[in-house]
Order: structure tokens, then C-alpha cells, then sequence
């Protein structure tokens, strides 16, 4: 069991023939998805995801909304305490502030949205490091 | 004080300094990084054999729009004092010109008065790279028509200067290649909005020049790829062809290379250390040699280098290697006896969407096949080089006969009549072509086999030379299991000789190979096999007694075990351990 972490998860809006991000035609991919102990495997998040037909080589949400409840589900799951939900927009501002590798750690916390979960618990070092 | 005979005692542990970064590895040498009173002297102590790889800062030289500085106002841009303290400490060079992006300096080395887009990978994600000090280094489009116009100038400049000094060392065009998964991809690829106005522009610029584009564009809006791929080539092409205008009596051709480390995911990685992998950039080495490129670590932090992929590093990227990206002809007639990494096969891609190439390699299970069979000894080749016409006459190529057209089908079918074997999946083919196969072979009378395994497959021998034809879209449907049986069966035919290696997960291994020597007349081929355990468990290899192989030697022993038996050699490779085994090839 996992206790006490923190996840951050990268994505892509996909523009599917509409001009925004308002159209229904849109699609949210996730880029990277990963702990302190590295990525995480497509057969975990399938597993929290359901039945939902996934493609082989990668994860998309219809909506920012299902991708936002995947990710509370995942936290929740998986006993994470906070999820950071980033863009590839927000990471291509952030990291144009970013020089370091230490710098570039904050970048989900600085420029991405926290979701938390809803049960309180210590922090590890990887959560001290995006307090 | 104590007296300890004239020098002095240190009272802290002195910090073992192994690394410098003027030589971040693999024969670069970054002046920059040093003082230029510094450079002859470090260029004489400096033990790598080969020229020096010296890539040309061109941000260092011109901080300001339309100026240039080459040692006038700073030293270290002094390239000349450069050459001069190269020839003194008896050293080659070849100055390196980016033709994209260099991911080891600042900005990818772009003036900053010219940072305006960053430059994204195909998932929108900004271009960025760290550097073995922990510097974060953003990558910046080259199809802003500023950097174009301001590279031109910059080219003018540096070909006046290099005349007017009589620099006597060539100049290359550097292509940096970076990792998108198993793919090289080259730096210069770019999906930024910066790509797409210019590419938009190109659009309009067609409606008038060639409005049949547009049509089939209207038509079939998947044309939108084969447009956006010919306006990257245009513009890719404006870059070299204003170096070969400028640099014309120094320019020397194309050097590619990649950078182990500079995939999107080891950003990542390598941000939190945790889950760096040493075995990922194994791979990124062995893909490297595989796509042709001159694979650098430079990017990396130096501890990943201090154990087993140190090794592999210093085993595989050597001077054969080098020297084989800057085609220098001079060496040629050593090169047959040093050893060079093997290989069986080549994969001709004929197009230049690795994204797609990769794809078709990996369904038609060849990719699968070969990491199973023959791991790592195949090369993709971009065209049809009939350089390796010599190298072997059993070398094996593939073809995808949707790239071909009747002028690339007169190459493949010329590679046959020479006597090598060729492997044609004609799925999709066109009329054209189609045509043209059946008239060749209708015309030379050639004896034809056809059968039926998993898919229809033909078999057309001329002398020593084989076709083999086969419709790759019926693999596809079958599991992965049938496809490598697909391909051991057809492979089986050629009769291709290789020793079988039996290891355990995570050991990485690679071959290489030689001509025999005078001294080595009892066989025909040296091969050499290297072998690393970067895992932190004990790992267990055995090699299998062949037919026509015999165990010569085992050389550089670290942290291994070996021993010999009549079935074959039995390996333990302790945590971080590597060994080399030369074994005699004869028929």
C-alpha cells in the first residue's frame, strides 16, 4: 500500500476538429503520469479507470472533468494524498522561468492545479518537495 | 606544519576529479568552457584517439544582432588560436556547425536576441534538456525566419573568417538527434505554432506555384503530412545549403548525433533521481548505433558513467565509429581490421517519417524478431547506399514497397542482381511498380517459388541473390508468436550465422566484428561480444557452443565470473560487471 504520496500527471488537450477547448470534440491525453518511484504502469491506471477502453499506447478523457475524477479516484485508490494536474500549455510557461533541475521540480506545483485527497496524512519527502 | 619533504599535507580527503568539463566525453571538446590559455595545454594531455569533435557556439560569437566576434573583443571565441593550439599539441579537429538545435548549450545555442518560440515535440511539449550539470536547456524553432536570416549572416561571417585565417580543419554540418521513445528523432522536427505559420505560408506560396498540391490537399486531407514533411525538408535544406555556400572549401558534409538522456521522459527521470535507469540509456546507446548516429553521453550526469555504462560507452562509441560519420577516407584501409558493430541487416526507410517507419517495423514483428534473434545487428538506413555492396555479400535488406517508386525499385532490384538477398513487403504497393516487378522478373526468365505461410510469399533466385515478397498486412492479423515463427522460417533460408546468447533479464549485450588478421588465418571473422549487468542483482549468461565458432579470448573482466564448459561459457555477472569475449569465425 501506498502512503502519503504525491502524484503529477502531465496532459494534452487534443483539438478533434473543433477550434477550442470548449468543443466536445476535444480530447484530454495524458503525457506523463508518474510518483517518486517513477512512472505509473498502464495496467494501474487501467485498473483504476474501469472498463474504459484504452488505447494500447495511450490514456485520453473525453472531458477535463472525467480526467479530473480519475485523477481524485486515483488518489483516493491508491492511498496518494495530492495529485498536481498540469497542461502542456502551463508547462511551456512554466518552463520558460525554469534554469535547474531544482527549479524545474516545482513546475506542477507552481503552474499546475492541486487536487487533494480526501483523507489527511504525514508527508514524505517527495510531498515536502511541492510544499 | 609538518615537514612532509617539501609539500604539504591536506587536511581534507582530496575530491577524485575525473571529470572536466572541456571534455564532457566521446571526443567533444567544448572551448568555451575553458580559458584559451588553458586549450593547448589540455588539448595535449587529452588521450582519446580521433579527431576532436568542436562544436561552433554560435550564441558565444554573436551576442548582438549583425555582430560578430571571433577573439577581437573575447579570446575564447578566437577559433583560430584554437586551430593553432590544435596543430601544436598534434591534435585533429572538425569544427561542427548546428543545423539544429545543439541540446548540450543554452537556448540550443541560438543568440538571445533571437529566443522568441520554443520549439515542441509531437505532444506539444516544450523542447527542453538537462545538461550533466543539472542546467536546464530550452530548445528554440529553427522555422522562425529570424533564426534563418540571423544563421545566414552568422555562416557569412564564419566562412570570411575561416578563409581569411587559412583554418585548415573541416567543418561539419551537426544534426543533434534526440529520443522520442525508441525513435531518433532530429532536433530540427518541430510542432510549434512557429512551424505551423510557416508551413501555412507555404500553403498559400503553393496556390499559386502548384495548385495541384492544393487540390489533392483539398482532396485528401492526410496530403496535409506529405506537405508539412516537404516544407520541413525545404527549409531543413536552406540551412545546409547557406553552410555550403559560406563554408564551401571547408564544409565536409553531415554529422549526426545523439544525445543519450535527452528524451522527454528522462526529464523526468532525471529530475528526480530516484528513477533515473541506467538501463534506458543502454537502449538510447544501442538505438543510436542501429540508426546510424554518433551516440554522446554528454547530456548525462558523470556518475551514470562510472559503472557498466561507462563501459558500454567506451567499448562501443570508438575512434571506427567516429570516423565512419566524418566518411573519412584517409582511414579506409585500416578499417576492415578494426572492429565495427556487426550487422545483418538493413532496413531501408525511404521516407522521412520515422514515426510511421517504426510502426510498420514493429507490425510486421521484425522489430520483435530481431531483439529476439539478432539484438541490435540491423541498421535503418534512410536510403539505398550501395556502400555496403562489399561489406558482405549476405547482407539483408527490407523494403516497404509503399515508399518505393520505379527509380528506388531499379536499386533494390540492382541489389539482388549483386548478388544480395531482399525482403519486399508489398503491401500497398502501386500499378507502377507493380508492374515493373513482373516485368522484370517475366524478362530475366527467373526461377520463381511461391508459397503459403501466414501469407502469400515469393521466392525469386538469381545466382546468389534472393527476393523474398510478402504481404506484411496479413501479419499483422496473426499473434506476435506467428509473426517471429514467420520470420525465423524465411531468416532460416539464408543460413546467417551467429552464436546464441541465453541471459537473464537486464543484461545488455552487443556485437561487433572484424576480418581476421595474419595471424588469425583459422578464421574467416572475428566477433567480438560485449556484455554489462547494469542491475543491482547477480545475473546469469550462457553462451551456447555453435557450429563454425570457436572461443578465442575473454578481455577487460570487471566484476565477472567465467567458465568454460563443452557446451559452451558460463557467466556470472555481479552487480555493475562487464566482460568481452572474442570468439574466431570459420567455415
Amino acid at each position: 500500500m501506498k502512503l502519503n504520496k504525491v502524484i503529477c500527471l502531465l496532459f494534452r488537450f487534443i483539438n478533434v476538429g473543433g477550434t477550442d477547448e470548449g468543443t466536445p470534440h476535444g480530447r484530454y491525453r495524458v503525457i506523463q503520469f508518474f510518483d517518486e518511484t517513477g512512472k505509473i504502469s498502464l495496467d494501474e491506471i487501467m485498473r483504476v479507470s474501469g472498463d474504459r477502453n484504452l488505447h494500447p499506447d495511450f490514456v485520453e478523457f473525453e472531458t477535463k472533468e472525467e480526467l479530473t475524477d480519475f485523477a481524485l479516484k486515483f488518489l483516493d485508490q491508491n492511498d496518494y494524498e495530492n495529485a498536481y494536474l498540469l497542461s502542456t500549455n502551463d508547462f511551456n510557461i512554466g518552463i520558460e522561468s525554469c534554469h535547474n533541475i531544482e527549479a524545474f521540480k516545482d513546475i506542477f506545483k507552481d503552474y499546475g492545479t492541486c487536487l487533494t485527497s480526501t483523507a489527511e496524512r504525514p508527508k514524505s519527502l517527495f510531498g515536502k518537495i511541492f510544499d | 606544519m609538518l615537514d612532509t619533504g617539501g609539500s604539504l599535507d591536506q587536511l581534507t580527503t582530496p575530491e577524485l576529479r575525473n571529470f572536466d568539463p572541456v571534455f564532457p566525453g566521446e571526443n567533444w571538446f567544448f572551448y568555451w568552457k575553458s580559458s584559451p590559455s588553458l586549450w593547448e595545454e589540455k588539448l595535449r594531455q587529452y588521450p582519446g584517439m580521433g579527431p576532436l569533435l568542436v562544436p561552433i557556439n554560435w550564441s558565444l560569437h554573436s551576442e548582438y544582432p549583425n555582430q560578430y566576434d571571433f577573439g577581437a573583443q573575447k579570446p575564447e571565441t578566437d577559433l583560430h588560436k584554437l586551430s593553432e593550439c590544435a596543430l601544436a599539441a598534434g591534435k585533429q579537429i572538425v569544427f561542427l556547425l548546428g543545423l539544429t538545435p545543439m541540446p548540450f548549450v543554452s537556448n540550443g545555442g541560438i543568440p538571445s536576441y533571437l529566443v522568441r518560440d520554443l520549439s515542441l515535440d509531437r505532444n506539444q511539449m516544450a523542447l527542453v534538456t538537462v545538461d550533466s550539470a543539472g542546467q536546464l536547456n530550452r530548445m528554440y524553432s529553427f522555422f522562425d525566419p529570424h533564426t534563418f536570416q540571423a544563421f545566414r549572416k552568422f555562416v557569412r561571417e564564419l566562412g570570411h573568417y575561416f578563409t581569411q585565417k587559412g583554418i585548415s580543419f573541416p567543418v561539419c554540418g551537426l544534426e543533434s538527434l534526440r529520443f522520442d521513445g525508441s525513435e531518433l528523432v532530429s532536433y530540427f522536427k518541430d510542432y510549434s505554432r512557429t512551424f505551423e505559420n510557416g508551413f501555412n505560408r507555404y500553403v498559400k506560396q503553393l496556390q499559386e506555384s502548384e495548385p495541384e498540391k492544393i487540390q489533392t490537399l483539398i482532396e485528401q486531407p492526410s496530403y496535409e503530412q506529405t506537405l508539412k514533411q516537404e516544407y520541413e525538408e525545404l527549409v531543413r535544406s536552406l540551412y545546409l545549403e547557406a553552410t555550403k555556400e559560406f563554408l564551401s572549401g571547408h564544409y565536409s558534409g553531415s554529422f549526426q548525433a545523439s544525445f543519450i538522456g535527452s528524451a522527454s521522459d528522462d526529464l523526468f527521470a532525471r529530475s528526480f533521481q530516484i528513477w533515473e535507469n541506467e538501463n534506458d540509456y543502454f537502449l538510447q546507446l544501442f538505438h543510436s548505433v542501429v540508426g546510424q548516429a554518433y551516440p554522446s553521453s554528454l547530456l548525462l550526469n558523470p556518475h551514470m558513467k562510472q559503472h557498466s555504462f561507462g563501459k558500454a560507452i567506451k567499448d562501443i562509441v570508438d575512434l571506427p565509429l567516429l570516423r565512419k560519420q566524418i566518411d573519412d577516407e584517409y582511414y579506409e584501409d585500416d578499417s576492415l581490421l578494426e572492429f565495427s558493430p556487426l550487422c545483418f541487416f538493413h532496413l531501408v526507410d525511404l521516407a522521412g517519417d520515422h514515426y510511421s517507419y517504426e510502426k510498420l517495423m514493429s507490425d510486421s514483428g521484425l522489430e520483435y524478431f530481431f531483439n529476439k534473434k539478432y539484438p541490435w545487428s540491423y541498421r535503418l538506413d534512410k536510403d539505398i547506399d550501395f556502400s555496403h555492396e562489399d561489406e558482405n555479400q549476405n547482407t539483408v535488406y527490407f523494403f516497404w514497397a509503399q515508399r518505393l517508386n520505379k527509380e528506388t525499385l531499379n536499386k533494390v532490384l540492382k541489389l539482388f542482381m549483386h548478388g544480395h538477398h531482399v525482403f519486399l513487403d508489398t503491401t500497398g504497393i502501386s500499378e507502377e511498380v507493380k508492374r515493373k516487378l513482373e516485368f522484370f522478373c517475366a524478362e530475366n526468365n527467373l526461377n520463381t517459388q511461391k508459397i503459403n505461410y501466414v501469407t502469400s510469399v515469393q521466392k525469386i533466385s538469381l545466382g546468389e541473390g534472393s527476393l523474398f515478397t510478402y504481404e506484411g498486412e496479413f501479419l499483422n492479423e496473426v499473434s506476435l508468436n506467428k509473426r517471429f515463427d514467420f520470420w525465423q522460417t524465411l531468416i532460416g533460408y539464408l543460413n546467417l550465422k551467429q552464436l546464441k546468447i541465453d541471459a537473464e533479464n537486464g543484461v545488455c549485450f552487443f556485437w561487433k566484428t572484424r576480418s581476421s588478421n595474419s595471424f588469425e588465418l583459422n578464421y574467416q571473422e572475428i566477433r567480438r561480444v560485449s556484455l554489462y549487468n547494469p542491475t543491482s542483482y547477480k545475473k546469469k549468461v550462457h553462451l551456447i557452443s555453435t557450429n563454425n565458432f570457436a572461443f578465442i579470448r575473454s578481455i577487460d573482466e570487471v566484476n565477472t565470473n567465467l567458465k568454460s564448459t563443452p557446451i559452451g561459457i558460463d557467466l556470472v555477472l555481479l552487480p555493475g560487471g562487464s566482460v568481452t569475449l572474442d570468439y574466431g569465425y570459420y567455415e
